[in-house]
């Protein structure tokens, strides 16, 4: 039988079977990824329909192709002079690059933008439960969803800013890790003109966001926010390495 | 824990360490279902290629796994899978996506590869049995959104079905999988055996 307690709960069970495919709508994502955190019943959920997912994944067989080598792929995952689990930052294009794409594929653009949300929201769910380290960088999301004049932007789901008032803040979501000597830079870019550089930040977290930096421009003449990798020890007049790039939110 | 998980948790602890040798004994072991995975959303061995480098190389830089929500290949596979939705949409290969009922029902019908372990065969026939029993209808909106990689959203406007409707039949989807794949188990047979 069904209880009223199971008809309240169902859209949420709802939401996170969504989640489990990774067919929500950002705003969906965010608000799911929030309850998530407060609801017990919710994370059993996912879990099971993530392993339901899993085994329609395994359904992907294809004798007519074969996964690359190791050897073929590990170039591009461990750094040759590598110590440990760092590697250099990926050569991307550059932030007008990437800019001119996206003018190119205007359908795409929210598809975009809410996927850069998503992949940090969803790559977060495995952390989210009990006492994670995750636990203060999603309170800050959740909070910021929760503020009306604070927008969450996903930088093609390597990071996320949270832009409250004049301030915005960053959440790494897999930033790659910057190579000795380099600082990541936050920037802001306006409507109209260049980007403006908004902080340096020597270290990034998925645990915590970083501290508040001052927007130089109101919120509303800005068009997005990019992290660009820079040489330490100089204040970067333009971004010369950009790494992730996010449409600002209505 | 069984023996496997346990042999995967302590690869994952040698990778954190920065071991080169323990990421690639789990690329060898995973590496070939997350490309296959790849690969049919992709519809594009590069991009797949691509895909898969990134789920390994969030893992060489600290991959965020928790033991407690599942097995590694799971949660492989789900970040695999949420990397190429991700890249499906930014590539702007929608063209290329599993867009008929002729597509997805390949899926469900399609027979084990001839590199198909045992174990894996045998789960991966449960689950097309599973899928074929489901009604077409919901069948439909689960392989859209998982191997087309489209949101609810998208998935409402193809099919001219109300949101409310897609979800609905998205979630009766799953509990109804979830009940028919209840007793298989993410691990080979032989890990459960006593030792």
């Amino acid at each position: 039988m069904t209880t009223h307690r199971d008809a309240e709960h169902e859209p949420w069970e709802e939401l996170a079977a969504g989640y489990a495919l990774h067919a929500l709508e950002p705003d969906e994502e965010m608000t799911f990824s929030a309850h998530l955190e407060t609801c017990a019943r919710c994370r059993e959920v996912l879990d099971e329909h993530a392993l339901v997912a899993a085994q329609l994944g395994a359904l992907a067989q294809d004798s007519d192709a074969h996964a690359p080598s190791w050897r073929s792929i590990r170039s591009g995952i461990v750094a040759p002079d590598a110590e440990g689990p760092a590697v250099s930052p990926p050569a991307i294009a550059s932030l007008e690059e990437q800019r001119a794409v996206r003018r190119r594929q205007p359908r795409l653009l929210a598809a975009a933008a809410g996927v850069a949300l998503l992949t940090g929201a969803a790559l977060a769910v495995w952390q989210f439960s009990g006492s994670s380290p995750q636990s203060g960088a999603a309170a800050a999301i959740a909070s910021c969803h929760d503020t009306p004049a604070c927008h969450v932007i996903g930088l093609d789901g390597k990071a996320v800013v949270l832009a409250d008032g004049d301030q915005a803040r960053v959440i790494s979501r897999g930033l790659p890790a910057r190579s000795t000597g380099h600082v990541y830079a936050l920037w802001q870019m306006p409507t109209h003109g260049r980007p403006v550089l908004l902080t340096v930040l020597d270290s990034l977290s998925e645990a915590e966001a970083s501290p508040p930096a001052g927007l130089v421009l109101p919120y509303r003449d800005t068009s997005a926010f990019a992290l660009s990798v820079e040489p330490a020890g100089a204040r970067p007049s333009q971004p010369t390495q950009v790494v992730a790039v996010g449409n600002a939110t209505a | 824990m069984k023996p496997a998980a346990l042999e995967d948790a302590a690869l994952l602890a040698r990778v954190a360490e920065g071991d080169e040798a323990a990421i690639e004994s789990i690329y060898e072991r995973y590496g070939g279902a997350c490309f296959a995975l790849a690969r049919r959303i992709l519809n594009d061995t590069q991009l797949a290629e691509d895909v898969v480098q990134q789920v390994f190389l969030a893992m060489w830089q600290g991959s965020g796994y928790d033991s407690r929500r599942g097995a590694v290949s799971t949660w492989l596979l789900s970040v695999t899978h949420h990397k190429a939705v991700d890249a499906v949409r930014r590539e702007g290969t929608r063209r290329k996506r599993l867009a008929g009922e002729q597509a997805l029902l390949e899926i469900a019908a399609a027979g084990p590869g001839p590199d198909d372990e045992v174990w894996a065969h045998l789960r991966a026939q449960r689950t097309r049995d599973a899928l074929r029993v489901l009604p077409a209808e919901q069948r439909e909106v689960v392989l859209l959104a998982y191997y087309g990689g489209y949101t609810q959203r998208e998935i409402a406007d193809l099919t001219g079905l109300p949101l409310g409707t897609v979800k609905s039949r998205t979630l009766t989807a799953l509990r109804r999988l979830r009940e028919q794949l209840g007793g298989i188990s993410e691990t080979r047979p032989e890990e459960g055996r006593p030792a």
